[in-house]
């Protein structure tokens, strides 16, 4: 198996991620970059949340972050004239301090405590972006946050008054959240965090701080988020407290499932399936929750492992 | 600092620990002399493991203190406590089930691993060096404790035995200074029994302190130099396997209620 995993990561992989950079040859529509840039930053998102799900936590707040980052860089352009590029690591700086904050104290405690403070952390802040409308702008978000400056490669100048600029941004950071966690995963920080849900005292027995793992899976997710919510605000021009609430969240979770937590390769799955289902019901929108619901009964009770592990099934009926 | 004037390795002075009014371990005092092996007998329910998770740090006493190579280490956790080089096993089957033998082991290896966070995530080349000799040590010690041929298996599917053998296999990747385990022989039949007390023998003779909580009184008699023996909290006798064997108030307690 590991092999064959290998395998694909060696040839498919390189071959999607060439297509990724060159699709704007053969694309014109920015319809297509639109989807596919919200695919890429729903997928930084979830695999920003699957870190902490391998831990065995529920994190509700991922959205928070997402929120923390684009009010962070965006209030940065907008009132002191920061340059996004410097607001886009301090985006990710800031939610991570959110999350160290919130994470020490709470991920000591076991059961549901978590995702009830990381539930409550978002209500507090969506409701602190309504009321402080001279800083956050209320109800109707914080508007008019400026594109990001253009990069000058010599003679070449990219503006970002394009689909393309964004879509290829887009592509670049999901690459670079790509890589850290798969880098994690493989390492023996990776192995430490999977084994906390498996046996936590035993880890803690033999040397283990759990909880300082826990609170950096915890850490490493919402600075990703941080980031990806910077990207969000400068590419609307806005940000809305409506866009960072729990139930988003809630999807990235069920995301990630879907996709099947096993592998990064998984949440960016889930993402794309689930975001192209949800495009190509837009006619019939009101019924998304039913079909959504559905699918993930049907992948909990039919494929737990989630949408990555089909060909490996698959494979497995064929030798059979 | 380290005052190890007697050799004492481990002192516990004064130790207890109340579950809402019952007092489950009362007043304990205990010592343990490097590379002795010493043993914690006594009835069921007569505090033995609540004694263990006080000393590895899983439960704060309500009342004493828990001195470990001459540091106050009562109210350290459970991983700070292992890093100073005491280590125990568990009376349940605890392991990473979904990993296999050789991962179990290797996990065992996180204090000694070596690796920097940055220097893991980028995999250097020195990295990947650490990485080769972890591999190894956990080979060895799989070989140690006889699980060669179970070496790839996941943990879960393991026989109840060599999960138990694991356990110890796990603590001892930790190179403790000082092992503490819990009923090592508990739901095995006699050759399993027999195999795991030769490995603790083996582990003592690599310079290993042990402090070992079992039920199986003849396997405490042959394998101790020291025995103590708890009995509701309270510890009602300590000597040499002979002293406790006659011991009047052990046989009561003990003997007189499990063996004759």
């Amino acid at each position: 198996m590991k092999n064959n995993q290998s395998g694909w990561e060696k040839v498919i992989l390189p071959v999607l991620v060439g297509l990724g950079f060159l699709l704007p040859l053969f694309v014109k529509d920015p319809y297509y970059f639109h989807i596919l840039i919200s695919i890429f930053i729903w997928s930084i998102l979830t695999l920003g949340i699957r870190l902490i799900l391998v831990v065995g936590h529920l994190n509700a707040a991922q959205a928070t972050f997402m929120g923390m980052g684009a009010y962070t860089s965006g209030i940065l352009a907008k009132n002191l004239g920061w340059s996004f590029w410097l607001g886009l690591p301090i985006a990710g700086v800031v939610a991570a301090i959110l999350a160290l904050a919130v994470g020490y104290p709470t991920l000591k405690i076991k059961g549901v405590y978590f995702v009830m403070v990381t539930f409550g952390l978002t209500e507090v802040f969506r409701h602190i972006w309504m009321m402080w409308t001279d800083l956050f702008g209320g109800p109707q978000g914080l508007l008019g946050i400026p594109r990001p400056n253009p990069i000058k490669l010599g003679v070449l100048t990219i503006a970002f008054t394009t689909k393309v600029p964004f879509y290829y941004l887009a592509l670049i950071l999901l690459l670079i959240t790509v890589v850290v966690m798969q880098r994690l995963d493989r390492s023996r920080v990776g192995m430490t965090l999977r084994s906390i849900p498996q046996a936590d005292l035993l880890a803690e027995c033999i040397g283990v701080n759990v909880m300082g793992y826990k609170v950096l899976a915890f850490v490493i997710g919402a600075f990703f988020a941080g980031l990806a919510g910077s990207f969000w605000g400068h590419y609307f021009t806005y940000a809305s407290p409506w866009d960072f609430t729990w139930s988003n969240s809630l999807y990235m979770l069920i995301y990630a499932v879907m996709g099947g937590p096993g592998s990064v390769w998984g949440p960016i799955v889930g993402c794309f399936v689930m975001l192209v289902v949800d495009e190509l019901l837009r006619p019939i929108h009101q019924y998304m929750p039913i079909v959504l619901g559905s699918i993930l009964i049907l992948v909990l009770l039919f494929i737990p492992g989630g949408f990555i592990t089909i060909p490996e099934r698959v494979r497995g009926l064929v030798k059979r | 600092m380290p005052q190890n004037d007697n050799q004492r390795l481990l002192e516990v002075k004064g130790l207890s620990k109340y579950f809402g009014g019952l007092a489950a371990v009362d007043k304990l005092d205990l010592e343990v002399r490097e590379s002795e092996i010493v043993g914690l007998i006594g009835p069921n329910g007569a505090g033995k493991t609540t004694v263990f998770n006080l000393v590895s740090g899983v439960l704060k006493p309500s009342e004493g203190r828990v001195v470990f190579d001459g540091e106050d280490v009562t109210s350290l956790k459970p991983n700070e406590i292992a890093k100073r080089g005491l280590v125990r096993t568990f009376q349940a089957s605890l392991l990473f089930k979904d990993f296999t033998v050789i991962q179990n082991v290797a996990m065992g290896r996180h204090l000694h691993a070596g690796i920097g966070f940055f220097q893991d995530l980028f995999n250097t080349s020195p990295t990947r060096q650490r990485r080769i000799q972890i591999q190894e040590r956990a080979m060895e010690i799989v070989h140690f404790m006889g699980l060669d041929h179970y070496r790839d298996e996941l943990a879960k599917n393991l026989p109840h035995g060599c999960q138990r053998a694991l356990g110890i296999g796990v603590a001892l990747a930790a190179e403790p200074k000082f092992l503490m385990l819990d009923e090592p022989t508990s739901g095995m039949n006699v050759e399993e029994k027999e195999a795991i007390m030769s490995s603790v023998g083996r582990i003592r003779e690599r310079g290993i302190t042990i402090l070992v909580v079992e039920h199986d009184m003849k396997v405490m008699m042959g394998l101790c130099e020291r025995i103590a023996v708890l009995n509701f909290g309270i510890k009602i006798a300590e000597g040499s396997p002979d002293e406790i064997r006659a011991n009047r108030d052990v046989i009561q307690a003990y003997l007189g209620a499990e063996g004759k």
